[in-house]
C-alpha cells in the first residue's frame, strides 16, 4: 500500500465526524430540523431531554438553537449549509415534530405529538402522531401507521401505506398505489391516476369515504352488517362484487345503491380500473 | 432593547407575539444587523419546513378553491340527505372578468411558489356551457377554464425558466407524472365531449385539473429549495 493511498483513506475516515448532545426539553416544545440530504432517525424515550447524534462532515457544526417551546436544529458550515447528515434523534414522545428535508429518508417511532414532515426526494416512515399529521413528499414513498387524527399524506412519484390509523385521512399521490389497512377512519379520500387503492377497515355509519384512480382498481372491503350508501362509477373499467348488490339493468357506469340503512357514503370511482367490493378475510360466503 | 432572544424570534416568525411585543421586535430588527440576519435564517429554515408564518404565504389559488368546492359536489346529488343536499345547491361559475383577477393574483404572488410544468403547451380544453342557474347539473364555466389555463400556463413558464435548478431526475419524474394527468385529462374530454353535462365527468375533470397545478407547484418548491 503506497503513503499517498493511506492518506487518503485516513482524509476519509476523518472526514466525518460525530456530534452527541444531550439536553433538557419542556415536554410540550416542538422540534424543528432541517436536513437537505441524508437521513433522520427519530425515536422515543421516558426523559425531558433531547439526544442528538450525528454523523457529518468534519467542516460542519450541528446547531442547536433552544428556547423553552421550540427547538431548532440545523447544519452549517462557514460558506453556508453543508451536505449530508445522519442524524439519530431521542426524545420525549410528547414533542411535536416539523421535519423538512430535500434528498433527506425519515423514519419515525413513537411520537404521540403532532408531526409534519416534507420531503422532496426522500422516504417518509412514520409509526404514531396524533392531532395532526402531515407527510408530504414528491419522489418518496410514504409509509404511517399507529397515527390518530387529521391525517394529510401526498406523494407525487411512489406508493402511499397508511395501516392501523384512525381519524380522518386526506391521501394523494399520481403515480403509485395507495393502501388503507386495518383503518379506522370516520373520512377518508384518497386518489391516485395510476395505481390502485385498497381500503380494508371500518366503516362509520356516519363516515364518508370517497377514492378514485384514474388507471387502477379499487378493492373496498364491506364488513357483514355495514350501513352505507354507495356510488360507484367505472368509465371503461367494469365492478365486482363478493356479495350481492342490486345493479341497474341497463349495464350504467354510475350507479348507487344501499346497504342496511345507508348509513356511510361510500363513492368509488375508477376510470379504466376495476371497481371490487370485498368481504373481509375468512367473511367470503 | 436587547438583542432579541432565540424564543421571542421563534413567536416572531409564527405570528404569535401581541401587537406591543411585535412592534418592539420590528424595529429592533431595523436597526439590527445581528438579530436580522438570525431572522433571515430562521425564515429560510421554516420556510423550508413548508411552515411559512402566514403573512408571509401567498395567498392559497383560486383554483384549487375552484376545484375544491367542485370535489365537494362529486357525484352524490342522488342520494337524499341533508350533507349531500347541501352539496348539490352549490354550483360553479364566476364572471370571467374576477377569474382574471383572481389569475392575475396568482401570478402576482407565484414567485414564492416557483414552479412546475411539464413543458409543452396547456391542455387544449373544450369549453363546456354554463351551468344553469340552479340546476342540479354541474359543468365547469368558461372562466373557470381561463382561469385554469392562465395558471397552469404561469406556472409551466416559470417552472422551465427554472429546470436548471432543478435535478435532472427530478424533472423527469415530474414530466413524466404531468404527463400521466395529462393523458388522464385527455381521455375525461373525449368522454365529456360524448356527454358534455355529465357531472361525474366535470366533477372529475375539475380534481385533475387541481391535482396538475398542486404537482407543478410543488415542483416549484422544490426548485425553489435547490
Ligand atoms: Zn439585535
Amino acid at each position: 500500500m503506497t503513503t499517498a493511498l493511506i492518506t487518503s483513506l485516513l482524509a476519509v475516515v476523518t472526514m466525518v465526524q460525530q456530534t452527541d448532545t444531550t439536553f433538557p426539553v419542556q415536554p410540550n416544545a416542538r422540534l424543528r430540523l432541517s436536513n437537505p440530504g441524508g437521513s433522520v432517525v427519530v425515536r422515543t424515550w421516558d426523559q425531558n431531554s433531547v439526544r442528538i447524534v450525528a454523523e457529518h462532515s468534519r467542516r460542519s457544526v450541528i446547531r442547536v438553537r433552544n428556547d423553552p417551546n421550540t427547538i431548532v436544529i440545523d447544519e452549517r458550515t462557514e460558506r453556508g449549509p453543508g451536505s449530508i447528515v445522519e442524524y439519530e434523534i431521542t426524545i420525549p414522545s410528547t414533542l411535536d415534530l416539523q421535519l423538512g428535508g430535500n434528498y433527506s429518508d425519515f423514519d419515525v417511532q413513537g411520537v404521540t405529538g403532532q408531526i409534519s414532515i416534507q420531503s422532496l426526494d426522500g422516504n417518509i416512515k412514520v409509526s404514531g402522531g396524533r392531532e395532526r399529521i402531515k407527510l408530504h413528499s414528491v419522489q418518496g414513498a410514504i409509509d404511517l401507521s399507529d397515527a390518530q387524527g387529521k391525517i394529510e399524506v401526498e406523494t407525487v412519484n411512489d406508493r402511499i401505506t397508511v395501516s392501523r390509523s384512525s381519524g380522518e385521512l386526506t391521501a394523494e399521490t399520481v403515480n403509485g398505489r395507495i393502501m388503507l389497512l386495518d383503518v379506522d377512519f370516520s373520512n377518508a379520500e384518497a386518489s391516485t391516476f395510476n395505481g390502485s387503492i385498497t381500503h380494508n377497515g371500518a366503516i362509520h355509519e356516519n363516515g364518508s369515504y370517497f377514492f378514485a384512480t384514474h388507471m387502477g382498481s379499487i378493492n373496498f372491503t364491506v364488513p357483514e352488517g355495514t350501513n352505507a350508501t354507495i356510488s360507484v362509477a367505472t368509465g371503461k373499467g367494469n365492478f365486482r362484487a363478493d356479495f350481492e348488490v342490486e345493479r341497474p339493468e341497463n349495464g350504467k357506469k354510475r350507479f348507487q345503491f344501499t346497504l342496511g340503512s345507508g348509513g356511510a357514503l361510500v363513492e368509488l370511482e375508477s376510470f379504466a380500473g376495476r371497481i371490487s367490493l370485498r368481504r373481509p378475510d375468512g367473511e367470503e360466503e | 432593547m436587547r438583542h432579541i432572544t432565540q424564543q421571542q424570534l421563534n413567536a416572531y416568525v409564527d405570528g404569535a407575539l401581541g401587537e406591543h411585543e411585535h412592534r418592539e421586535v420590528g424595529a429592533h430588527l431595523e436597526s439590527c444587523d445581528e438579530c436580522r440576519d438570525a431572522l433571515a435564517e430562521l425564515m429560510s429554515l421554516v420556510a423550508e419546513l413548508g411552515g411559512l408564518p402566514r403573512e408571509g404565504r401567498p395567498a392559497r389559488d383560486l383554483w384549487s378553491g375552484i376545484a375544491e368546492r367542485t370535489v365537494e359536489r362529486r357525484l352524490v346529488t342522488p342520494i337524499d340527505r341533508g350533507r349531500a343536499a347541501m352539496r348539490s345547491a352549490w354550483s360553479i361559475s364566476l364572471p370571467q372578468a374576477a377569474a382574471a383577477a383572481v389569475a392575475a393574483a396568482i401570478i402576482a404572488g407565484s414567485g414564492v411558489w416557483l414552479a412546475l410544468g411539464g413543458g409543452g403547451a396547456g391542455p387544449d380544453f373544450s369549453l363546456t356551457p354554463p351551468p344553469p342557474a340552479t340546476g342540479a347539473e354541474f359543468v365547469l364555466a368558461p372562466a373557470d377554464m381561463a382561469t385554469y389555463d392562465d395558471v397552469v400556463a404561469e406556472l409551466t413558464r416559470q417552472l422551465n425558466a427554472r429546470r436548471a435548478e432543478l435535478d435532472p431526475t427530478t424533472v423527469r419524474v415530474i414530466r413524466e407524472n404531468i404527463q400521466i394527468i395529462d393523458a388522464a385529462i385527455g381521455e375525461i374530454n373525449e368522454a365529456l365531449a360524448l356527454d358534455p353535462s355529465n357531472e361525474f365527468l366535470n366533477a372529475y375533470l375539475a380534481r385533475a385539473m387541481r391535482r396538475k397545478v398542486a404537482v407543478l407547484q410543488s415542483a416549484m418548491k422544490l426548485a425553489s429549495r435547490t
